[in-house]
Protein backbone atom coordinates (compact mmCIF):
# COMPACT_ATOMS: atom_id res chain seq x y z
CA UNK A 1 0.00 0.00 0.00
CA UNK A 2 2.85 2.34 0.76
CA UNK A 3 3.98 4.03 -2.36
CA UNK A 4 7.61 3.43 -3.10
CA UNK A 5 9.93 4.44 -5.86
CA UNK A 6 12.06 2.07 -7.75
CA UNK A 7 15.72 2.64 -7.10
CA UNK A 8 18.52 2.25 -9.63
CA UNK A 9 16.29 0.06 -11.75
CA UNK A 10 16.97 -2.74 -9.33
CA UNK A 11 14.48 -4.47 -7.15
CA UNK A 12 15.43 -2.44 -4.12
CA UNK A 13 12.56 -0.22 -3.05
CA UNK A 14 13.06 3.08 -1.35
CA UNK A 15 10.67 5.71 -0.08
CA UNK A 16 10.90 9.33 -1.14
CA UNK A 17 11.92 10.30 2.36
CA UNK A 18 14.67 7.69 2.46
CA UNK A 19 15.88 8.68 -1.00
CA UNK A 20 16.16 12.29 0.08
CA UNK A 21 17.87 11.27 3.30
CA UNK A 22 20.37 9.10 1.41
CA UNK A 23 21.06 11.92 -1.00
CA UNK A 24 21.81 14.22 1.93
CA UNK A 25 24.07 11.60 3.47
CA UNK A 26 26.00 11.12 0.23
CA UNK A 27 26.57 14.85 -0.16
CA UNK A 28 27.69 14.97 3.45
CA UNK A 29 30.07 12.04 2.96
CA UNK A 30 31.56 13.60 -0.14
CA UNK A 31 31.97 16.83 1.75
CA UNK A 32 33.32 15.51 5.02
CA UNK A 33 35.37 12.43 4.35
CA UNK A 34 38.25 11.84 2.01
CA UNK A 35 36.92 9.10 -0.21
CA UNK A 36 38.90 7.25 -2.82
CA UNK A 37 38.11 8.42 -6.33
CA UNK A 38 36.36 5.17 -7.19
CA UNK A 39 34.31 5.37 -4.07
CA UNK A 40 33.52 9.03 -4.60
CA UNK A 41 32.45 8.42 -8.20
CA UNK A 42 30.24 5.54 -7.12
CA UNK A 43 28.65 7.75 -4.47
CA UNK A 44 28.23 10.53 -6.97
CA UNK A 45 26.45 8.25 -9.41
CA UNK A 46 24.15 7.02 -6.68
CA UNK A 47 23.50 10.61 -5.63
CA UNK A 48 22.61 11.67 -9.15
CA UNK A 49 20.29 8.70 -9.49
CA UNK A 50 18.67 9.53 -6.17
CA UNK A 51 18.10 13.16 -7.10
CA UNK A 52 16.52 12.05 -10.40
CA UNK A 53 14.32 9.62 -8.54
CA UNK A 54 13.20 12.29 -6.12
CA UNK A 55 12.29 14.59 -8.98
CA UNK A 56 10.55 11.84 -10.88
CA UNK A 57 8.65 10.89 -7.76
CA UNK A 58 7.36 14.43 -7.49
CA UNK A 59 6.67 14.71 -11.21
CA UNK A 60 4.79 11.47 -11.52
CA UNK A 61 2.91 11.76 -8.29
CA UNK A 62 -0.81 11.90 -8.42
CA UNK A 63 -2.80 12.25 -5.26
CA UNK A 64 -4.83 9.16 -4.55
CA UNK A 65 -7.95 9.40 -2.46
CA UNK A 66 -9.46 6.48 -0.63
CA UNK A 67 -12.37 6.29 1.68
CA UNK A 68 -12.48 4.46 4.95
CA UNK A 69 -15.03 1.66 4.72
CA UNK A 70 -16.33 -0.43 7.53
CA UNK A 71 -17.63 -3.88 6.75
CA UNK A 72 -19.71 -5.50 9.40
CA UNK A 73 -18.56 -9.03 9.83
CA UNK A 74 -18.36 -11.62 12.52
CA UNK A 75 -16.46 -10.43 15.54
CA UNK A 76 -16.91 -6.75 14.76
CA UNK A 77 -16.36 -4.37 11.93
CA UNK A 78 -13.52 -4.75 9.50
CA UNK A 79 -11.87 -1.60 8.30
CA UNK A 80 -10.60 -1.18 4.78
CA UNK A 81 -10.26 1.59 2.25
CA UNK A 82 -11.73 2.01 -1.17
CA UNK A 83 -10.65 4.18 -4.07
CA UNK A 84 -12.77 7.27 -4.21
CA UNK A 85 -13.51 9.89 -6.83
CA UNK A 86 -14.38 13.41 -5.87
CA UNK A 87 -16.12 15.86 -8.14
CA UNK B 1 -62.57 12.77 54.07
CA UNK B 2 -61.43 14.77 57.06
CA UNK B 3 -63.64 14.41 60.12
CA UNK B 4 -65.10 17.77 61.08
CA UNK B 5 -65.49 18.41 64.76
CA UNK B 6 -67.09 21.67 65.87
CA UNK B 7 -64.78 22.62 68.74
CA UNK B 8 -61.54 22.15 67.02
CA UNK B 9 -60.22 23.09 63.59
CA UNK B 10 -60.06 20.55 60.80
CA UNK B 11 -58.19 17.39 61.61
CA UNK B 12 -56.04 15.92 58.80
CA UNK B 13 -53.90 12.97 58.60
CA UNK B 14 -50.30 13.94 57.74
CA UNK B 15 -50.73 12.44 54.37
CA UNK B 16 -54.01 14.28 53.76
CA UNK B 17 -52.48 17.60 54.67
CA UNK B 18 -49.43 17.00 52.60
CA UNK B 19 -51.55 16.22 49.60
CA UNK B 20 -53.63 19.35 50.29
CA UNK B 21 -50.52 21.46 50.29
CA UNK B 22 -49.18 19.69 47.23
CA UNK B 23 -52.32 20.45 45.27
CA UNK B 24 -52.31 23.99 46.48
CA UNK B 25 -48.79 24.52 45.31
CA UNK B 26 -49.03 22.64 42.08
CA UNK B 27 -52.18 24.40 41.05
CA UNK B 28 -50.52 27.74 41.54
CA UNK B 29 -49.45 28.95 38.13
CA UNK B 30 -47.04 31.32 39.81
CA UNK B 31 -45.06 28.33 41.05
CA UNK B 32 -44.81 26.33 37.86
CA UNK B 33 -42.79 27.00 34.76
CA UNK B 34 -40.58 29.33 36.70
CA UNK B 35 -36.91 30.22 36.75
CA UNK B 36 -34.90 30.58 39.92
CA UNK B 37 -31.49 32.08 40.31
CA UNK B 38 -29.16 30.77 43.00
CA UNK B 39 -25.92 29.09 43.90
CA UNK B 40 -25.61 25.31 44.00
CA UNK B 41 -24.75 23.67 47.31
CA UNK B 42 -25.00 20.13 48.73
CA UNK B 43 -24.72 18.75 45.21
CA UNK B 44 -25.16 14.99 44.83
CA UNK B 45 -25.17 13.08 41.58
CA UNK B 46 -26.84 9.88 42.69
CA UNK B 47 -25.96 6.50 41.19
CA UNK B 48 -29.47 6.44 39.83
CA UNK B 49 -28.41 9.32 37.59
CA UNK B 50 -30.64 11.87 39.32
CA UNK B 51 -29.13 15.03 40.74
CA UNK B 52 -30.00 16.40 44.17
CA UNK B 53 -28.85 19.79 45.30
CA UNK B 54 -29.79 22.94 47.11
CA UNK B 55 -30.10 26.35 45.53
CA UNK B 56 -29.33 29.12 47.92
CA UNK B 57 -28.76 32.80 48.21
CA UNK B 58 -27.74 34.77 51.29
CA UNK B 59 -31.21 34.52 52.84
CA UNK B 60 -32.82 31.27 51.77
CA UNK B 61 -32.44 27.76 50.50
CA UNK B 62 -34.42 25.71 47.98
CA UNK B 63 -34.23 21.94 47.62
CA UNK B 64 -33.90 20.85 44.02
CA UNK B 65 -34.01 17.61 42.11
CA UNK B 66 -33.05 17.11 38.48
CA UNK B 67 -33.87 13.74 37.07
CA UNK B 68 -31.57 11.79 34.88
CA UNK B 69 -33.63 12.39 31.75
CA UNK B 70 -33.32 16.13 32.28
CA UNK B 71 -29.67 16.35 33.35
CA UNK B 72 -28.48 14.17 30.46
CA UNK B 73 -29.06 17.19 28.24
CA UNK B 74 -26.69 19.36 30.24
CA UNK B 75 -23.59 20.52 28.35
CA UNK B 76 -21.83 21.40 31.57
CA UNK B 77 -21.45 19.71 34.91
CA UNK B 78 -23.27 21.38 37.83
CA UNK B 79 -21.07 21.72 40.87
CA UNK B 80 -21.06 23.26 44.31
CA UNK B 81 -20.64 27.01 44.31
CA UNK B 82 -21.77 27.44 40.73
CA UNK B 83 -24.24 30.22 40.10
CA UNK B 84 -27.08 28.91 37.96
CA UNK B 85 -30.55 29.66 36.73
CA UNK B 86 -32.88 26.69 37.03
CA UNK B 87 -36.14 26.27 35.16
CA UNK B 88 -38.89 24.01 36.42
CA UNK B 89 -41.82 23.68 38.77
CA UNK B 90 -42.24 23.71 42.49
CA UNK B 91 -43.51 20.36 43.72
CA UNK B 92 -43.96 18.61 47.02
CA UNK B 93 -42.17 15.45 47.94
CA UNK B 94 -44.84 13.82 49.99
CA UNK B 95 -42.70 11.19 51.71
CA UNK B 96 -40.72 13.87 53.53
CA UNK B 97 -43.23 16.61 53.35
CA UNK B 98 -40.92 19.08 51.72
CA UNK B 99 -41.38 21.30 48.78
CA UNK B 100 -38.75 21.31 46.18
CA UNK B 101 -37.99 22.46 42.72
CA UNK B 102 -38.27 19.90 39.95
CA UNK B 103 -35.51 21.23 37.66
CA UNK B 104 -35.98 20.65 33.95
CA UNK B 105 -33.24 22.89 32.64
CA UNK B 106 -30.25 24.69 33.99
CA UNK B 107 -27.99 27.47 32.71
CA UNK B 108 -24.85 28.76 34.30
CA UNK B 109 -25.60 32.23 35.57
CA UNK B 110 -23.53 34.96 33.94
CA UNK B 111 -21.62 32.94 31.32
CA UNK B 112 -23.06 30.62 28.71
CA UNK B 113 -23.56 26.98 29.48
CA UNK B 114 -21.28 25.89 26.67
CA UNK B 115 -18.59 28.26 27.78
CA UNK B 116 -18.92 26.88 31.27
CA UNK B 117 -18.72 23.34 29.97
CA UNK B 118 -15.75 24.21 27.81
CA UNK B 119 -13.85 25.73 30.71
CA UNK B 120 -14.65 22.81 32.96
CA UNK B 121 -13.55 20.17 30.49
CA UNK B 122 -10.47 22.16 29.59
CA UNK B 123 -9.48 22.39 33.23
CA UNK B 124 -10.17 18.73 33.88
CA UNK B 125 -8.27 17.47 30.81
CA UNK B 126 -5.41 19.81 31.50
CA UNK B 127 -5.11 18.39 35.01
CA UNK B 128 -5.16 14.89 33.58
CA UNK B 129 -2.28 15.76 31.27
CA UNK B 130 -4.20 15.67 28.00
CA UNK B 131 -2.52 18.87 26.80
CA UNK B 132 1.03 18.14 27.95
CA UNK B 133 3.57 19.32 25.41
CA UNK B 134 5.81 16.40 26.32
CA UNK B 135 3.38 13.84 24.90
CA UNK B 136 2.76 15.70 21.65
CA UNK B 137 3.84 13.56 18.75
CA UNK B 138 6.02 15.09 16.06
CA UNK B 139 4.65 15.19 12.52
CA UNK B 140 6.43 13.08 9.90
CA UNK B 141 8.38 15.25 7.45
CA UNK B 142 7.19 13.30 4.40
CA UNK B 143 3.90 11.57 5.07
CA UNK B 144 2.95 8.95 2.54
CA UNK B 145 -0.59 8.58 3.74
CA UNK B 146 -2.69 11.32 5.29
CA UNK B 147 -5.90 10.52 7.12
CA UNK B 148 -8.62 13.17 6.93
CA UNK B 149 -11.60 13.27 9.24
CA UNK B 150 -14.19 15.82 8.25
CA UNK B 151 -17.47 16.24 6.45
CA UNK B 152 -17.49 14.84 2.95
CA UNK B 153 -19.59 17.76 1.83
CA UNK B 154 -18.50 21.31 2.16
CA UNK B 155 -15.51 23.44 1.34
CA UNK B 156 -13.24 22.13 4.06
CA UNK B 157 -12.38 18.83 2.40
CA UNK B 158 -11.83 20.52 -0.95
CA UNK B 159 -9.62 23.17 0.61
CA UNK B 160 -7.48 20.52 2.25
CA UNK B 161 -7.24 18.36 -0.87
CA UNK B 162 -6.40 21.37 -3.04
CA UNK B 163 -3.59 22.43 -0.78
CA UNK B 164 -2.17 18.91 -0.62
CA UNK B 165 -2.46 18.46 -4.39
CA UNK B 166 -0.68 21.73 -4.99
CA UNK B 167 2.03 21.30 -2.36
CA UNK B 168 2.87 17.63 -2.37
CA UNK B 169 0.70 15.35 -4.50
CA UNK B 170 2.83 12.29 -3.76
CA UNK B 171 0.54 11.21 -0.98
CA UNK B 172 -2.35 8.88 -0.47
CA UNK B 173 -5.40 10.27 1.26
CA UNK B 174 -7.63 8.16 3.46
CA UNK B 175 -10.85 9.97 4.13
CA UNK B 176 -13.21 9.11 6.95
CA UNK B 177 -16.33 11.18 6.32
CA UNK B 178 -18.20 12.16 9.47
CA UNK B 179 -20.83 14.58 10.52
CA UNK B 180 -19.19 17.56 12.12
CA UNK B 181 -22.08 19.04 14.03
CA UNK B 182 -25.23 18.05 15.75
CA UNK B 183 -26.27 15.03 17.73
CA UNK B 184 -23.96 12.06 17.23
CA UNK B 185 -21.24 14.04 15.45
CA UNK B 186 -18.82 13.72 18.36
CA UNK B 187 -19.32 9.97 18.49
CA UNK B 188 -18.69 9.68 14.74
CA UNK B 189 -15.55 11.76 14.94
CA UNK B 190 -14.20 9.77 17.89
CA UNK B 191 -15.06 6.54 16.11
CA UNK B 192 -13.30 7.65 12.92
CA UNK B 193 -10.16 8.53 14.86
CA UNK B 194 -10.18 5.09 16.46
CA UNK B 195 -10.78 3.36 13.13
CA UNK B 196 -7.84 5.20 11.58
CA UNK B 197 -5.78 3.81 14.43
CA UNK B 198 -6.89 0.25 13.79
CA UNK B 199 -3.80 -1.84 13.31
CA UNK B 200 -4.44 -2.66 9.67
CA UNK B 201 -4.54 1.02 8.75
CA UNK B 202 -2.43 2.62 11.43
CA UNK B 203 0.78 1.29 9.97
CA UNK B 204 0.22 3.13 6.74
CA UNK B 205 -1.42 6.32 8.00
CA UNK B 206 1.34 8.73 8.96
CA UNK B 207 -0.66 11.71 10.10
CA UNK B 208 -4.29 12.76 10.49
CA UNK B 209 -6.20 15.97 10.02
CA UNK B 210 -9.37 16.50 12.03
CA UNK B 211 -11.12 19.49 10.54
CA UNK B 212 -14.26 21.55 10.38
CA UNK B 213 -15.10 24.92 8.95
CA UNK B 214 -16.11 27.94 10.97
CA UNK B 215 -19.33 28.13 12.94
CA UNK B 216 -20.95 29.13 16.19
CA UNK B 217 -19.83 27.57 19.43
CA UNK B 218 -22.88 25.31 19.24
CA UNK B 219 -21.96 24.18 15.73
CA UNK B 220 -18.36 23.49 16.76
CA UNK B 221 -19.49 21.75 19.92
CA UNK B 222 -18.76 18.19 18.81
CA UNK B 223 -15.07 19.05 18.96
CA UNK B 224 -15.46 20.03 22.62
CA UNK B 225 -16.93 16.71 23.66
CA UNK B 226 -14.91 14.54 26.05
CA UNK B 227 -15.16 11.49 23.80
CA UNK B 228 -13.48 13.33 20.93
CA UNK B 229 -10.80 14.58 23.32
CA UNK B 230 -10.19 11.04 24.55
CA UNK B 231 -9.97 9.59 21.03
CA UNK B 232 -7.50 12.28 19.99
CA UNK B 233 -5.51 11.73 23.17
CA UNK B 234 -5.34 7.99 22.63
CA UNK B 235 -4.46 8.16 18.94
CA UNK B 236 -1.07 6.68 18.08
CA UNK B 237 -1.13 8.63 14.81
CA UNK B 238 -0.19 12.31 15.13
CA UNK B 239 -3.24 14.55 14.74
CA UNK B 240 -3.47 18.08 13.44
CA UNK B 241 -6.67 19.78 14.56
CA UNK B 242 -8.22 22.52 12.47
CA UNK B 243 -11.64 23.42 13.74
CA UNK B 244 -13.37 26.63 12.82
CA UNK B 245 -11.66 29.90 12.09
CA UNK B 246 -8.43 31.15 13.50
CA UNK B 247 -10.16 32.65 16.53
CA UNK B 248 -12.11 29.51 17.36
CA UNK B 249 -10.46 27.23 19.88
CA UNK B 250 -11.79 23.81 20.76
CA UNK B 251 -10.81 21.10 23.21
CA UNK B 252 -9.83 19.02 20.20
CA UNK B 253 -7.29 21.72 19.29
CA UNK B 254 -5.75 21.53 22.74
CA UNK B 255 -5.45 17.76 22.79
CA UNK B 256 -4.19 17.42 19.22
CA UNK B 257 -0.49 17.19 18.54
CA UNK B 258 -0.67 20.38 16.54
CA UNK B 259 -3.34 23.03 16.11
CA UNK B 260 -3.82 24.67 12.74
CA UNK B 261 -5.68 27.96 12.48
CA UNK B 262 -7.67 26.75 9.45
CA UNK B 263 -8.16 23.50 7.51
CA UNK B 264 -6.00 24.81 4.64
CA UNK B 265 -3.28 25.66 7.13
CA UNK B 266 -3.55 22.12 8.51
CA UNK B 267 -2.85 20.74 5.04
CA UNK B 268 0.16 23.02 4.76
CA UNK B 269 1.47 21.81 8.09
CA UNK B 270 1.00 18.17 7.17
CA UNK B 271 2.66 17.99 3.75
CA UNK B 272 5.88 19.67 2.69
CA UNK B 273 5.98 22.15 -0.17
CA UNK B 274 7.24 20.32 -3.24
CA UNK B 275 8.74 23.52 -4.65
CA UNK B 276 10.87 23.81 -1.56
CA UNK B 277 11.72 20.12 -1.77
CA UNK B 278 12.66 20.47 -5.42
CA UNK B 279 14.90 23.37 -4.54
CA UNK B 280 16.39 21.32 -1.75
CA UNK B 281 17.04 18.45 -4.17
CA UNK B 282 18.52 20.90 -6.68
CA UNK B 283 20.73 22.30 -3.94
CA UNK B 284 21.88 18.82 -3.03
CA UNK B 285 22.45 18.03 -6.69
CA UNK B 286 24.61 21.13 -7.11
CA UNK B 287 26.49 20.27 -3.98
CA UNK B 288 26.99 16.77 -5.37
CA UNK B 289 28.45 18.19 -8.60
CA UNK B 290 30.66 20.54 -6.68
CA UNK B 291 31.88 17.81 -4.35
CA UNK B 292 32.69 15.36 -7.13
CA UNK B 293 34.54 18.07 -9.03
CA UNK B 294 36.43 18.95 -5.90
CA UNK B 295 37.22 15.30 -5.23
CA UNK B 296 38.41 14.76 -8.80
CA UNK B 297 40.49 17.93 -8.60
CA UNK B 298 41.97 16.76 -5.30
CA UNK B 299 42.77 13.38 -6.83
CA UNK B 300 44.32 15.08 -9.86
CA UNK B 301 46.48 17.22 -7.63
CA UNK B 302 47.50 14.23 -5.61
CA UNK B 303 48.34 12.40 -8.83
CA UNK B 304 50.38 15.37 -9.97
CA UNK B 305 52.25 15.35 -6.71
CA UNK B 306 52.94 11.68 -7.12
CA UNK B 307 53.91 12.21 -10.75
CA UNK B 308 56.37 14.80 -9.63
CA UNK B 309 57.82 12.14 -7.38
CA UNK B 310 58.03 9.66 -10.24
CA UNK B 311 59.54 12.17 -12.70
CA UNK B 312 62.15 13.30 -10.24
CA UNK B 313 64.92 10.83 -11.40
CA UNK B 314 65.10 12.65 -14.74
CA UNK B 315 65.34 15.85 -12.91
CA UNK B 316 67.89 14.34 -10.62
CA UNK B 317 69.89 13.11 -13.55
CA UNK B 318 69.97 16.68 -14.80
CA UNK B 319 70.96 17.70 -11.34
CA UNK B 320 73.71 15.13 -11.33
CA UNK B 321 74.82 16.23 -14.77
CA UNK B 322 75.15 19.72 -13.57
CA UNK B 323 76.86 18.57 -10.44
CA UNK B 324 79.26 16.53 -12.49
CA UNK B 325 80.00 19.58 -14.63
CA UNK B 326 80.58 21.56 -11.57
CA UNK B 327 82.88 18.92 -10.14
CA UNK B 328 84.64 18.81 -13.45
CA UNK B 329 85.10 22.53 -13.41
CA UNK B 330 86.39 22.39 -9.90
CA UNK B 331 88.68 19.58 -10.88
CA UNK B 332 90.06 21.57 -13.76
CA UNK B 333 90.61 24.56 -11.62
CA UNK B 334 92.30 22.47 -9.00
CA UNK B 335 94.47 20.70 -11.51
CA UNK B 336 95.44 23.97 -13.17
CA UNK B 337 96.27 25.38 -9.82
CA UNK B 338 98.33 22.38 -8.98
CA UNK B 339 100.07 22.54 -12.34
CA UNK B 340 100.91 26.12 -11.63
CA UNK B 341 102.38 25.13 -8.31
CA UNK B 342 104.31 22.34 -9.89
CA UNK B 343 105.48 24.66 -12.58
CA UNK B 344 106.80 27.02 -9.96
CA UNK B 345 108.46 24.15 -8.12
CA UNK B 346 109.90 23.01 -11.38
CA UNK B 347 111.42 26.33 -12.28
CA UNK B 348 112.86 26.53 -8.81
CA UNK B 349 114.27 23.07 -9.23
CA UNK B 350 115.58 24.12 -12.65
CA UNK B 351 117.43 26.96 -11.08
CA UNK B 352 118.81 24.67 -8.45
CA UNK B 353 119.64 22.17 -11.07
CA UNK B 354 121.33 24.81 -13.12
CA UNK B 355 123.34 25.80 -10.14
CA UNK B 356 124.36 22.24 -9.71
CA UNK B 357 125.07 21.66 -13.41
CA UNK B 358 128.47 20.13 -14.17
CA UNK B 359 128.80 22.73 -16.91
CA UNK B 360 129.40 25.24 -14.20
CA UNK B 361 132.29 23.15 -13.05
CA UNK B 362 133.51 23.06 -16.61
CA UNK B 363 133.61 26.81 -16.72
CA UNK B 364 135.62 26.85 -13.64
CA UNK B 365 138.16 24.70 -15.48
CA UNK B 366 137.02 21.25 -14.69
CA UNK B 367 136.29 18.89 -17.51
CA UNK B 368 134.67 15.55 -17.93
CA UNK B 369 136.59 12.60 -19.27
CA UNK B 370 134.63 9.90 -20.89
CA UNK B 371 135.61 6.65 -22.37
CA UNK B 372 135.01 6.10 -26.04
CA UNK B 373 132.74 4.78 -27.20
CA UNK B 374 130.70 3.97 -24.03
CA UNK B 375 130.91 7.51 -22.66
CA UNK B 376 131.31 6.30 -19.14
CA UNK B 377 132.91 8.92 -16.99
CA UNK B 378 136.46 8.27 -16.05
CA UNK B 379 137.01 8.81 -12.36
CA UNK B 380 139.92 6.53 -11.68
CA UNK B 381 143.00 5.31 -13.56
CA UNK B 382 141.58 1.83 -13.54
CA UNK B 383 138.87 3.09 -15.88
CA UNK B 384 141.38 3.48 -18.72
CA UNK B 385 143.95 1.45 -20.44
CA UNK B 386 146.90 2.39 -22.55
CA UNK B 387 146.17 3.63 -26.09
CA UNK B 388 142.39 3.72 -25.40
CA UNK B 389 140.54 6.67 -26.83
CA UNK B 390 138.97 9.17 -24.49
CA UNK B 391 136.81 12.21 -24.94
CA UNK B 392 137.22 15.33 -22.86
CA UNK B 393 134.23 17.55 -22.47
CA UNK B 394 134.91 21.21 -21.87
CA UNK B 395 132.51 24.15 -21.88
CA UNK B 396 132.28 24.60 -25.58
CA UNK B 397 133.18 21.22 -27.07
CA UNK B 398 134.93 17.89 -27.01
CA UNK B 399 138.54 17.00 -27.33
CA UNK B 400 139.49 13.55 -28.55
CA UNK B 401 142.70 12.08 -27.08
CA UNK B 402 144.58 8.81 -26.54
CA UNK B 403 146.06 7.46 -23.34
CA UNK B 404 149.77 7.33 -23.59
CA UNK B 405 150.63 7.24 -19.92
CA UNK B 406 148.98 6.12 -16.77
CA UNK B 407 150.37 7.20 -13.47
CA UNK B 408 149.05 6.45 -10.05
CA UNK B 409 148.89 9.34 -7.62
CA UNK B 410 148.89 13.11 -8.12
CA UNK B 411 152.69 13.68 -8.22
CA UNK B 412 153.33 16.06 -11.16
CA UNK B 413 157.03 16.12 -10.75
CA UNK B 414 157.46 12.97 -12.67
CA UNK B 415 156.32 14.73 -15.91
Amino acid sequence: MIRRINYMSESEDITFEDALKQLEEIVHELDESELTLDNALAKFETGVALSRLCHRQLDDAEMRIEQLIEDDCEGGAEVRTEQMMLD
Amino acid sequence: MPVRQPSISMLYTVHELTRQIKHKIQDDSALSGISVRGEISNFTHHTSGHMYFTLKDEHSQLNCVMFRSANAQLKFRPERGLGVICNGDITVYEVRGVYQMMVRGMQPDGVGALYQAFEQLKKELSERGFFDEAIKKPLPPFPQTVGIITSQTGAVLHDILNVIRRRFPAVRIVLAPTRVQGEGAAAEIAHAIRQMNRSALAESIDVMIVARGGGSIEELWAFNEPEVARAVFESRIPIVSAVGHETDVTICDFVADLRAPTPSAAAELVVPDQEQIRQQIEGLREKLDYEIRRTIEACRNRTKDLERGVVHPKDRIDQFRQYIDELSRQMHTTVAHRMELHRKDLSMLGATLHALSPLNHLQRGYSIVQRVPDRSVVTTISDVSMDSDLQIRVTDGRIGCRVHKITEGWNDQED
